[in-house]
Order: structure tokens, then sequence, then C-alpha cells
């Protein structure tokens, strides 16, 4: 998806390409670390103040969560656990927001605060001329500030997360005349499906999840599912998530931390190698 | 885990497949349900899930002993949190944190002056039985004018014979700002105390007298 410089791979003759318009909608970096309630709500305020110059818009998260409970395999509501979440979320607006599309977000880039963690949320947009090393800057910028802030005692992982949105706004190419998504021929996972058929057709929901070698606790999971009703059901969309994670030894600080979120960049990108079909790789515009 | 996300947002697309996308690889969750609106069937109790209220912008922190619950009530639109007296309109739940703070510090001022109605004594009182109210007074208390003599300085702490006779070994970093003086020095400072009488912070350090 990015140039990028490939550090401690194992083969490092050929730099993966270079896309002009890859589907990346969103990279979101975490970090986790232990902390207290106590540490977490006597320096909020503080870390508050520091973001604000940079993060000018306050936002807080607001989820109400209801656990499921499957009995005789009927999924059901479990009232005894629902549980209300705020998380602090701080973000900046795009400049270039109502000369454009109005339909685009005006999302540009925000930071979550929850307890225990730091995410770092960087949107994309076709033509955007963000990559990784973007979202990497900001990481060094604010991983070391919130982790002192806090005052906490040491990182524990690293998280890197990428949203692919296939839509036919954001990628036309994979779409035919009546609106329909070659999910077939724009997805490996989705080329081989036995049997003869038309096309494929929503609900699309597949995941898998991998152990990488190499790294402390490194995983990965791979996601694609159905976002068509995001749209209104007025359109096909596919979002395809990318995660890959890494943790922490005793004594490794924010250095490693954002050495690792490189490798987790790494191991997305051969992915998306992958998982995508060569016809569709086309229409993301290799940069040679 | 279903996440509902009933105010949509101007920051980036809340997106609660996205959202679960993430939970499921966090925490392996398989099963995924989204919601968007906040429908009458989710009308009911939800544990808050922080502990700790902060007040003074976090220098005082009101520690709880259980979980607090918020009621959503779908009919009014309103969301309320159990014995405290407090209502809010859903849509202003994000300020959740903000709105504890000052509900707690409006009841404890009035209590402090006799002026609650007779509903806010009955709010004090569950309040108080949810929070730690002793805690909480130790962490608001101002710091008190102190004499001592400085007995023993060690590496990992110094040792204080305080103006009513009690002896003290003082850790670090508390103990940080009696760095300047020596074995013997008699000092005032203000200090802090916590349980136990042990210095949470010692300030404004000045010597007496000088010792050897």
């Amino acid at each position: 998806m990015d140039d990028i410089e490939i550090l401690n791979s194992e083969d490092t003759s050929e730099a993966p390409p270079h896309y002009e318009a890859p589907p990346v909608i969103e990279r979101v970096a975490y970090l986790f670390a232990e902390m207290t309630d106590e540490a977490f709500e006597k320096n909020r305020e503080s870390w508050k103040s520091q973001v604000k110059s940079e993060f000018p818009f306050e936002d807080p998260m607001v989820q109400w969560r209801l656990n499921i409970k499957e009995e005789d395999g009927v999924p059901m509501l479990d009232q005894v656990t629902p549980e209300l979440k705020i998380t602090d979320r701080f973000y900046r607006k795009r400049e270039d927001k109502g000369k454009e599309s109005q339909a685009k977000s005006d999302f540009d880039f925000a930071m979550r605060c929850p307890q225990g963690r730091i995410e770092l949320h960087m949107g994309s947009w076709p033509g955007s001329p963000r990559s990784f090393q973007t979202l990497r800057s900001e990481c060094a910028q604010w991983f070391g500030s919130w982790f002192k802030t806090f005052q906490l005692e040491k990182p524990n992982k690293v998280l890197l997360h990428y949203v692919n949105l296939l839509r036919k706004d954001t990628t036309p190419n994979l779409f035919d005349e009546n609106g329909a998504l070659a999910l077939g021929e724009t997805l490996s996972v989705f080329a081989g499906v036995p049997g003869e058929h038309a096309h494929l057709e929503p609900p699309f929901d597949c995941k898998v999840g991998l152990r990488l070698n190499g790294v402390k606790d490194g995983k990965m999971r791979i996601h694609v599912v159905d976002a068509s009703a995001e749209t209104g059901n007025t359109a096909v969309a596919v979002r395809v998530h990318f995660f890959a994670e890494a943790g922490l030894d005793a004594g490794e600080g924010i250095d490693k931390a954002l050495m690792l979120l490189d490798w987790c960049h790494e191991r997305i990108v051969e992915r998306f190698e992958l998982i995508f079909t060569e016809k569709a790789k086309r229409t993301f515009h290799s940069v040679p | 885990m279903m996440i509902l996300a009933p105010n949509p947002t101007t920051a980036e697309s809340q997106s609660p497949v996205r959202e679960e996308a993430l939970e499921e690889f966090r925490i392996g969750q398989s099963r995924s349900a989204v919601f968007t609106k906040v429908e009458p069937k989710f009308a009911g109790s939800y544990t808050y899930d922080r502990s700790v209220v902060a007040l003074e912008g976090g220098r005082v922190l009101v520690h709880l002993r259980c979980p607090l619950k918020v009621i959503l009530n779908y009919s009014s639109r309103e969301a309320e949190v159990e014995g405290w007296g407090l209502r809010f309109p859903i849509s202003e739940t994000g300020s959740l944190p903000e709105k504890l703070s000052r509900r707690f510090l409006l009841l404890f001022s009035k209590a402090d002056r006799g002026e609650l109605s007779e509903q806010e004594q009955g709010d004090w009182i569950n309040v108080l039985d949810q929070a730690d109210y002793r805690k909480f007074c130790i962490d608001r208390a101002a710091p008190q004018y102190t004499e001592g003599i400085i007995v023993q300085r060690q590496p990992n702490f110094v040792r204080v014979q305080w103006h009513d006779g009690e002896t003290e070994n003082i850790s670090f970093p508390e103990a940080g700002a009696l760095n300047d003086l020596q074995k013997g020095d008699e000092f005032s400072a203000f200090v802090r105390f916590g349980q136990n009488m042990t210095p949470l912070s010692i300030e404004r350090v000045a010597i007496l007298s000088v010792g050897e």
C-alpha cells in the first residue's frame, strides 16, 4: 500500500509496490500499557490540555454495550452485564472540506484515549498523499508524551489496523455498469468459491486469524465484511480489515514500540499484496 | 458484544462494523450484531465502566466502591445515574465524567454548608454509600504547618521527629522535599498527611536551626 523501508525482513531484495490510489480509508495505530483507574483520572485533564492545540475538537465516543449469549444456538440479549463506555476522543477536521464532495467525512485525524491505550486514527481518501510514514511520525510525536504524562511503567504491545473500503466512489473500476461489485475478481479469498454461479452476493463475512513468527505475541487478522448497510443499502460496499499486533518485552520502550509498528505495517503490506487479485491491484494504479 | 452507536459523530466514521471488527480481534469474540440507533428494547440499566470520579482537574479523586448504574430511558430520551439525582439528555452522555464531578462537588458543598434539600440529602447518602469518602477527605485536606527535626538520612528514606515527639521514616519521592536538609536540622514545612498520618506531600520547607 505504501512504499516503506523494509527492516529485519527475510527478503529485502524487492520493495513492495506503491499505489497511487489504494482503497485504504483509515489507518489506526495503538499503543497499550498497564494503567490504573487512578493514574488515568489523575492525568486525564493534563493530557487534554496537551493535545488541545493540535487536536482542537473534542467529541467523546459513547458506547452502550450489550452482551449476546447463545441459548440452543439462538442469539439472545444478555441483560446481566450491559455496559456504558465513554472514550475521550480528540480530532482535527479536513481543511479542504467543502471544496470537494460533501458526502466525504470531515474526519482528518483523531486521537482516542481510553484507559490503558492511545489510538491514532488517520483518514485517507482517493488520491490522498498519506502513507504509513505520516501515521508513524504522529505516533513518534504522541506515544512518548502519552506514556510520560500518565506516568506509565512500560508499554505492553502495539496494534496496527488498516481499513480498506471497496465502494463505487473509492474503487469505481471494480464495479460493473449495474453497480455490482465483482468480489470474486477482486479478492483472492473469494475467487476460489467452488461450483458455478453467476456472481457473489452480500452478505459477505470472511475472517481468518494468523499467529506470526519473528516477534513476541505476533498475530494478525484479516476480515472481509459487507458494509452495504453503512451506505443505507444504496450501494454495495465491502470493508477489508487488516490487523497486526506485536508484544513488547520487559525493558523495551517507545522506540521499540515504533519499530514493532514498522513490523506490523510490513506484515499488512505483504498480506495486502496476496489478498487482492492482480486485476484489483491494477485499478489501484501501481507506481513503477 | 453488540455496540450501539446512537450519536452520529462529526469525527471519524464511527462504524459499528469497524468497532466490532476491532473487538473481535482483541478479545476473540466471534458473534457480532450492529445497531445504529437506540431502540426501545435497549432501555434499561447499564454499568458505567469507570470507577473513579476526578475533581479539581484530577488533583482530588473520588473512588467508587461499586460500579455506577446508568438508566437509559427511551421514552423520555434521557439517562439517569441511579441514586445520584443526576438526569440528562442521552445526547449529552459523552460529558458524564464532568457531570458526575460537578454533581459530587455540588452535593458536598451544600452538605458542608447544611443547605441540602430533602431530596438532595437522600442523594448525598446514596453517594456516600457508593464512594470512599474517607479517602476523598484525605486527598482533599489542605497541607498543615508542621515542625520537625532530621534524625537520620538514608538513601531510600529520611527519618524525621515531628514537633509532637512522633518519629517517622519518610520515603521517596515525598522525602525529596527534604533533600537540602542535613542531620540535626530543625525545619518547618506544610505537610499533607494521609491515612495513618503518612506524609503525602511536603512543601514550603524552611530551616529553623542548623544541626551538625
